[in-house]
């Protein structure tokens, strides 16, 4: 039971941050209908952004992560303006490939700047541990569990109470009859795009404190696509619930199976879990089950 | 649809569905052939291997252009498909001692059958979702070829024997050559024809519009099957090739990087094109094989650079190309290359 404890409780505090990174997914596919698969490569700028603005310019790291995170929401609009609004009307396999394209070459960006070696990331939450039914956490992961929750309330309350919030919603219901009603779809989907960026970069940030960062821990923003599908591709709930739940299920079978298989589990769970998702419930838990004839 | 060269008029069937119509298109096909023949004794041994590459993807890509291209089923899992078409060809080789001819109809079967297993939701869920299960695809079965120790030696790869018949030996590029040329132009063969024919037209049908295709009589799972059974087929023949070619069957090849590249290729090529496949992969390998060498020459020529542009350049390159094509030419080089045909066809009344 103790081990089990053990495997438990980081899996679901980090999956709190898988959590967040799918909420950049969600509020950009609520909004434009455009998965992102960039999702990783602005992941990983999120960390890289602080360790540009701390390690590299020198702020402190008070002044720095607010700068980094407008850095990254610039770097948001500029990804929708200058990629995605042309392509507005083309089939989904354009936006798609469009979006891995967007990935590939940030990727070259972050390699080219920062080289592929790890580096640590200045962190904000301290270290050493905590003790939490038995099991000894690290500091860092109570603070993720807490600032996940405050952004996924926030957004919550977002999406449902305030104008722009709803208004993005609309544009996701209809984009047509929003556009008719007065709301500015260009405007809500950049907005969209900047929001995620920060969120999605928040979570990358929080993350690489720990790991540190390289380029492929863009693999990780991948693998939060779990979360994203099994909580449902448009609710904010369902990542907020299958988070944690994702990054239990990793830990917990990487924990207990990872002897027999050799190794490394952790890396495909996730993927796993997709897969069964999508052959068995491809709408997810809490998602809008649309009725679409395949 | 093309326009037909000045003169040219159908007055029968035959003709009208002929691919190779005129005289001059004979000649030019004939002497085409001879030029493929006699090229590895004209060529450096350097654009050999860029050839022979570019002939193997050009196997790869034909079956990613079925599924993606013709069908509309996206997939971001063909470099895996090609590591299990190479690890078959590894495993029974070794394990089973069989000969290589011997293992290349199983390296395209068993890739074959494992894209039908994640082909399978594909009666559920379509466009975004699928592309979901094929990044899936990719990360697991690459996780499984690496940690299968027992079977696929995990890191170090299986080393295969080189490939003969009889005591020739095609261990050379110039010997390869001729293996990889000649598959490549019996597969576009064999592609060109599929998609003129009943399945073809289905593959499209399920595309343009699945429950329409579906009211005139195209059995949608049959057809979704068959096209991820051949896209896959085609990659695991791609594995077998690129596993003789190499020698050896590892995983470090057939990343989710590669798969992109492949998408890049059908997207630059023209999807929905057996012309635009070869076009596209002509133009990519170019493009990296050009980054490959330009790389460590700016790297060393700008020093504020640093030597990490060797890496970050075909990364960079990639990402701008796909880009560019799909704001600027989203149906791709096939597409252009149709206009200019047009053009000097309509000469001189054409502008």
């Amino acid at each position: 039971m103790e081990q089990f404890l053990s495997y438990l409780m980081p899996g679901l505090l980090r999956g709190c941050v898988y959590t967040i990174i799918a909420l950049g997914f969600i509020i950009i596919y609520r909004t434009t209908s455009v998965l992102n698969f960039a999702q990783g490569e602005i992941f990983l700028l999120g960390a890289y952004s602080v360790y540009f603005a701390v390690a590299q310019i020198g702020f402190p790291v008070y002044v720095g992560i607010p700068i980094a995170f407008i850095i990254l929401g610039l770097i948001g609009l500029v990804i929708e303006r200058t990629t995605l609004r042309p392509l507005v009307g083309q089939p989904i396999l354009a936006i798609i490939l469009m979006t891995l394209g967007i990935s590939v070459f940030f990727r070259g960006v972050v390699v080219l700047i920062w080289s592929d070696v790890i580096m640590p990331v200045p962190t904000i939450f301290g270290s050493g541990g905590a003790s939490f039914f038995g099991a000894t956490l690290p500091i860092q992961y109570i603070w993720f569990a807490g600032i996940s929750i405050c952004i996924s309330i926030i957004l919550y309350l977002f999406f449902t109470r305030l104008s722009m919030g709803l208004q993005m919603t609309a544009v996701a219901d209809n984009t047509k009859l929003a556009q008719s009603c007065g709301v500015s779809v260009n405007r809500t989907t950049a907005a969209s795009w900047v929001i995620a960026c920060i969120v999605t970069g928040a979570g990358g940030y929080m993350l690489c404190t720990i790991t540190g960062v390289y380029p492929l821990m863009g693999e990780l923003g991948l693998r939060s696509l779990a979360v994203v599908l099994a909580g449902g591709m448009e609710s904010i709930v369902g990542a907020m619930v299958m988070g944690p739940v994702v990054g239990a299920i990793e830990f917990v079978l990487s924990g207990y199976l990872d002897d027999y298989v050799g190794g490394g589990l952790r890396d495909v769970v996730a993927f796993a879990v997709l897969i069964i998702f999508l052959f068995f419930r491809p709408q997810g838990l809490f998602g809008w089950k649309i009725i679409e004839r395949v | 649809m093309s326009l037909q060269p000045c003169g040219i008029f159908n007055s029968n069937y035959s003709q009208s569905t002929a691919v190779i119509r005129t005289k001059p298109q004979w000649v030019t096909l004939i002497a085409f052939f001879i030029f493929l023949a006699i090229y590895p004794i004209i060529s450096s041994s350097y654009t050999l291997s860029v050839v022979n590459r570019v002939a193997i993807y050009i196997i790869v890509i034909h079956g990613l252009n079925i599924l993606t291209g013709y069908t509309g089923q996206i997939s971001v899992a063909q470099s895996a498909f090609m590591a299990i078409g190479a690890f078959t060809t590894g495993i029974l080789s070794t394990k089973l001692g069989m000969n290589l001819w011997l293992c290349l109809p199983f390296a395209g079967l068993v890739a074959g059958l494992v894209g039908i297993i994640f082909g399978i939701p594909s009666f559920r869920v379509k466009g975004l979702y699928l592309a979901l299960i094929s990044i899936g695809a990719q990360f697991i079965i690459m996780y499984a070829l690496l940690h299968w120790k027992s079977l696929t030696e995990g890191v170090h790869g299986i080393s295969i024997e080189t490939l003969k018949i009889g005591h020739i030996d095609f261990v050379t590029d110039k010997a390869f050559y001729y293996v990889a040329v000649g598959m490549a132009v019996l597969i576009t063969y064999f592609v060109k024809n599929i998609v003129r024919t009943r399945v073809g037209r289905a593959f499209i049908a399920v595309r343009d519009n699945d429950i329409v295709a579906e009211f005139m009589g195209v059995n949608l799972y049959y057809y979704k099957m068959l096209s991820f059974f051949i896209g896959c087929f085609l990659a695991g023949i791609g594995g077998w090739l690129w596993a003789c070619y190499i020698g050896v069957a590892s995983v470090d090849h057939y990343n989710l990087t590669e798969s992109i590249w492949f998408l890049a290729m059908i997207v630059i090529g023209g999807m929905g094109s057996v012309l635009g496949a070869i076009l596209g992969v002509f133009f990519v390998e170019i493009l990296r094989e050009f980054t490959n060498i330009l790389g460590p020459v700016m790297g060393s020529a700008i020093p504020f650079l640093g030597m990490t542009i060797s890496t970050a350049l075909p990364l960079l390159s990639l990402g701008l190309v796909l880009i560019v094509f799909l704001v600027f030419e989203p149906r791709g080089l096939a597409h252009s290359w149709e206009i200019v045909k047009n053009l000097y066809r309509l000469w001189p009344y054409s502008r």
